[in-house]
């Protein structure tokens, strides 16, 4: 193996999974053969693009399956990739492609500001592009030694800088790891959680799974409810992770811990409930990016997780020195690579090896400066090595901060925006330790006309890359920096003085949700009280309650809806309702159960008994078209008009036997729930067709007080597990037979669901139980299936008139 | 006959709301895909807005999507809708401000 070429060849006849996509609606799976064919018609659409070899392609887009496709069709087409962080703004990912000369910019539709150049496209639309690809194409050839990407870092003068790595540089780095840790197997589940365009999250959670053949798990949001449930419902055995995301799952599994006050009693409680999170095969995390301390990984080892702590740099593809697997030293980021060597000179660990980049981009003399003479690569981290081996870091040698994110930043570009901004004196930006990690630190010294130091930090933050925002600030208690004899600011020195005072973060109380409400409308914390209407006391607008509720949703991991927060909510009424939304442990509040073998015999037996003899005695069934839908090899939604209370069963009695009992039927919530317990018959009616309803007919509500994406993701997960739904868009049963407009709410349905439409036409049963009558009278009834139809791009609209044609030319 | 209107700030809009897990809560798949540029991002997001003061009640903002026909114009539709129920949207923007009015009718 040689070039990613060698390790693609690998895919190609493998039936098992390498992807699962979550997106919070559905879950899709990728073969390594999807992998494989999807990835050469990309390349294939990439030729007609005039990608040739040696061209750049920018991929700034989040974690996903289509990542990886875009990224193996610009390798085959011998194409460099040139990953950009996804929550970069548009001026970074701009700014990357310029200086590149990206041929082509991949973007994502998930970003309300874009670039728009002729030359992007979005990574949504690339399904649709490569339809009518031939996956029957040669790869390029490709030389060890070509560059495989370019990954932008930043730069010491606000210019950022990339790092070329070769195909020999990524295969050598790929051979390193996995020798130094062998444990991984097929069988292994990896969550992604950084972005790829980390070679951290490359390297670990991307080519590694895929050279051992095992899957990969990506979700579309990041927020916690939705890693959370990931972990317990994709049996995952490890992810890739920076310390500031331990820390975060750390806080939340501590703060859950206090309100289960019980389980504190039994230590093995506690650790029954962690591990019962994250799943019965969940091993290791990896840790990377920047120094784990050590109090948080002493809390994961009591629980029982392994944490893996590594040492690298992007210019080294990336990873140097890692922990084992069966062997961890605390403190220490472990052993070098087999292959590579490390050394200490003047205190700065230096370092070689197959893995380590050959220069950054078109920057002859950056690359030069990070060579010595030897050609030793010099990483900027001073450390030590001990006789056994066992590498410890030990800061920096330039003046460099690197976030628990993983992130490196230069203070000096920050300071550069700090000093510009009016009232600004002297700035000083340094690395602050936090939990977890460093943090960007702001200190200010400010002449009396500036404007207020929180106001000075959130306009310097607007101009800031996303990835290098200021976290917290305080204000030098004298009138200038400790300076050296050459006017260098004494860094040390004001690290040492910021200790003793007060350090403001742009926010501060105790309480998390008075702090974040300050923060999201700008009001003081002194203003808050618990009876203070958001609305209208602290001038909450629904922009920033979209922000709030994401706040609130990241910091206390639960799902809310912002539309609850209304022109009466309270602060008090809404930690009411985070409250008992962290508690809510069922979030199943449809009846999924009644699809299971239980349910789906009752069915057959009410079938049997009630009925289908009740159906036959009035109804003789014709069925047409039912060769479209026998050999369906994908669940889909079948459509129908609506006419009477009989179209439901003379439709589920003409499926064939093994649709039967997997189709859904979606019933008008109103049709369940509409009375309330005031007339005590009724409601004890209501409930009865509720659950006859369910389990007997497999009905399911389309509720609307909940809102559509709640049924949305009940309809997906019927899918998921492979049950058809059967829906009247109509919403309605039609008087007359003539077909009443279709819900609008098809389409988008749809559009969501990525999934085939059914026709079906129902004919003859407005004279066997027309709607207004009470008792049915015999009839002939015939029932026509249509081909199935797939949607691509259209609209919602489109949709609904293509279905409706559909129906209608049965 | 009812009315809405809505005014966005879309410096405000970007800086608080450019984050996936926000943008998935408000906009549908068929809306992202037409959203070229930050401006009607915004100007999509204010007809949303005013749909639901004209509309009178506040509800899901998946519940409601913006559509373009051919010629360009947008329109708006709601799950909530009576089927006699019509929804007429018209939207602008310049520079910092994006606006957007909603009739029912």
């Amino acid at each position: 193996m040689k070039t990613l070429l060698d390790l693609f060849k690998n895919f190609q006849d493998q039936d098992k999974t390498a992807f699962i996509f979550r997106t919070g609606i559905r879950r899709f799976v990728f073969s390594y053969k999807d992998l494989y064919q999807l990835s050469l018609k990309t390349a294939s659409w990439l030729e007609g693009q005039k990608i040739n070899k040696g061209d750049r392609v920018v991929i700034w887009a989040p974690n996903s399956p289509w990542w990886v496709i875009a990224f193996w069709g610009v390798i085959l087409r011998g194409g460099i990739v040139v990953p950009v962080d996804f929550s970069s703004g548009r001026e970074r990912a701009e700014k990357i492609a310029e200086l590149t000369q990206a041929k082509l910019i991949i973007q994502s539709q998930y970003k309300l500001d874009k670039i728009e150049k002729s030359n992007s496209i979005f990574i949504e639309n690339i399904q649709y592009f490569i339809e009518n690809c031939s996956a029957n194409i040669l790869p390029v050839i490709i030389e060890e030694n070509n560059t495989a990407e370019i990954i932008y870092t930043s730069g010491a003068t606000g210019e950022p800088k990339g790092v070329e790595l070769s195909h020999k540089n990524l295969i050598s780095n790929l051979k390193q790891v996995n020798e130094h840790i062998p444990t991984i197997t097929k069988d292994y589940n990896f969550l992604s959680l950084l972005p790829l365009s980390h070679m951290f999250e490359q390297m670990g959670g991307l080519f590694t799974p895929l050279y051992k053949g095992a899957s990969i798990i990506y979700i579309r949001t990041l927020k916690p409810s939705a890693i959370m449930r990931a972990l317990a419902e994709e049996n995952i055995y490890t992810v890739m992770i920076v310390p500031r995301l331990l820390q975060a799952l750390k806080n939340s599994i501590e703060r859950e811990l206090e309100r289960k006050t019980f389980l504190k009693l039994f230590s093995g409680l506690v650790k029954f409930s962690v591990h019962k999170k994250f799943g019965k095969n969940f091993k290791f995390f990896i840790s990377g990016g920047s120094p784990l301390d050590i109090e948080t990984a002493k809390f994961w080892q009591n629980i029982g997780f392994i944490v893996i702590e590594g040492y690298g740099l992007t210019e080294c593809s990336p990873i140097l020195a890692g922990n084992f697997y069966d062997q961890q030293k605390i403190g220490s980021v472990g052993k070098a690579l087999p292959g590579v060597t490390l050394k200490i000179e003047g205190g700065e660990i230096l370092a070689k090896g197959e893995n380590i980049f050959s220069g950054y981009w078109q920057n002859k003399f950056l690359t030069k400066e990070s060579f010595n003479s030897d050609g030793w690569f010099k990483t900027g981290d001073l450390g030590k090595i001990d006789n056994d081996g066992w590498v410890y870091v030990k800061g920096r040698k330039k003046d460099l901060i690197v976030t628990s994110a993983g992130i490196k930043i230069y203070p000096e570009d920050i300071e550069n925006i700090l000093n510009k901004i009016y009232g600004v004196k002297e700035s000083c930006v340094i690395g602050k330790q936090e939990q977890g990690g460093e943090e960007v630190h702001a200190v200010l010294i400010l002449e009396t006309s500036a404007d207020a130091p929180a106001n000075i930090i959130k306009n310097a933050n607007k101009q800031l890359d996303n990835l290098q925002q200021i976290n917290s600030f305080s204000i030098y208690p004298e009138l200038e920096f400790p300076k050296t004899t050459t006017l260098k600011i004494q860094k040390h020195k004001i690290k040492e003085a910021i200790k003793k005072i007060q350090v403001n973060t742009p926010s501060h109380s105790s309480d998390k949700i008075i702090n974040l409400i300050a923060s999201v409308t700008g009001k003081p914390v002194s203003l808050i009280e618990e009876n203070s209407i958001l609305a209208t006391d602290l001038g909450l607008t629904s922009i920033a309650r979209l922000e709030l509720v994401n706040y609130l949703e990241q910091e206390f991991r639960i799902d809310m809806d912002d539309t609850l927060i209304n022109q009466n909510t309270t602060v008090k009424s809404l930690r009411d309702m985070i409250q008992n939304n962290e508690k809510k442990t069922s979030r199943e509040n449809f009846p999924f159960w009644s699809f299971n073998c239980c349910g789906r015999f009752i069915r057959l037996l009410s079938n049997w008994f009630l009925n289908y003899p009740i159906f036959f005695y009035f109804v003789k069934l014709e069925k047409r078209g039912l060769e479209n839908v026998k050999n369906l090899n994908t669940p889909v939604i079948f459509i129908a008009n609506h006419i009477s209370y009989f179209d439901h069963p003379a439709i589920i009695f003409s499926l064939p036997k093994n649709m039967r009992y997997f189709t859904a039927t979606a019933a008008k919530d109103e049709f369940f729930h509409n009375y309330k317990k005031v007339n005590k018959l009724k409601w004890t009616w209501k409930r009865f067709t509720y659950y006859y309803g369910t389990i007997a007919l497999s009905l399911f509500p389309l509720p609307k007080e909940k809102g559509f994406r709640k049924s949305l993701e009940f309809m997906g997960k019927l899918i998921d597990n492979k049950i058809n739904i059967l829906i009247f868009p109509e919403g309605e049963r039609s008087y007359d037979g003539k077909m009443l407009p279709f819900m609008e709410g098809l389409g988008l349905m749809v559009k969501e669901l990525q999934i085939p439409i059914v026709p079906i036409k129902i004919e003859g049963i407005e004279k066997v139980f027309p709607r207004g009558t009470a008792m049915p009278q015999k009839g002939k009834v015939t029932v026509t299936f249509g081909k199935p139809y797939c949607f691509g791009r259209e609209s919602p609209s489109e949709i609904i008139k293509i279905a409706k044609n559909l129906i209608t030319n049965l | 006959m009812t009315i809405g209107i809505d005014l966005v700030y879309i410096k405000d809009f970007k800086q608080r709301l450019e984050k996936k897990e926000i943008i998935e809560k408000i906009f549908s798949k068929s809306e992202l895909a037409i959203m070229p540029n930050l401006q009607e991002s915004a100007g999509i997001f204010a007809a949303k807005e005013a749909f639901m003061k004209a509309f009178g009640k506040k509800v899901g903002w998946l519940d409601i999507w913006i559509e373009l026909l051919p010629s360009g114009k947008p329109t708006i539709h709601c799950n909530y809708l009576d089927k006699n129920q019509k929804a007429e949207l018209s939207i602008s923007h310049d520079g910092d401000y994006a606006t957007a009015v909603v009739i029912i009718t």
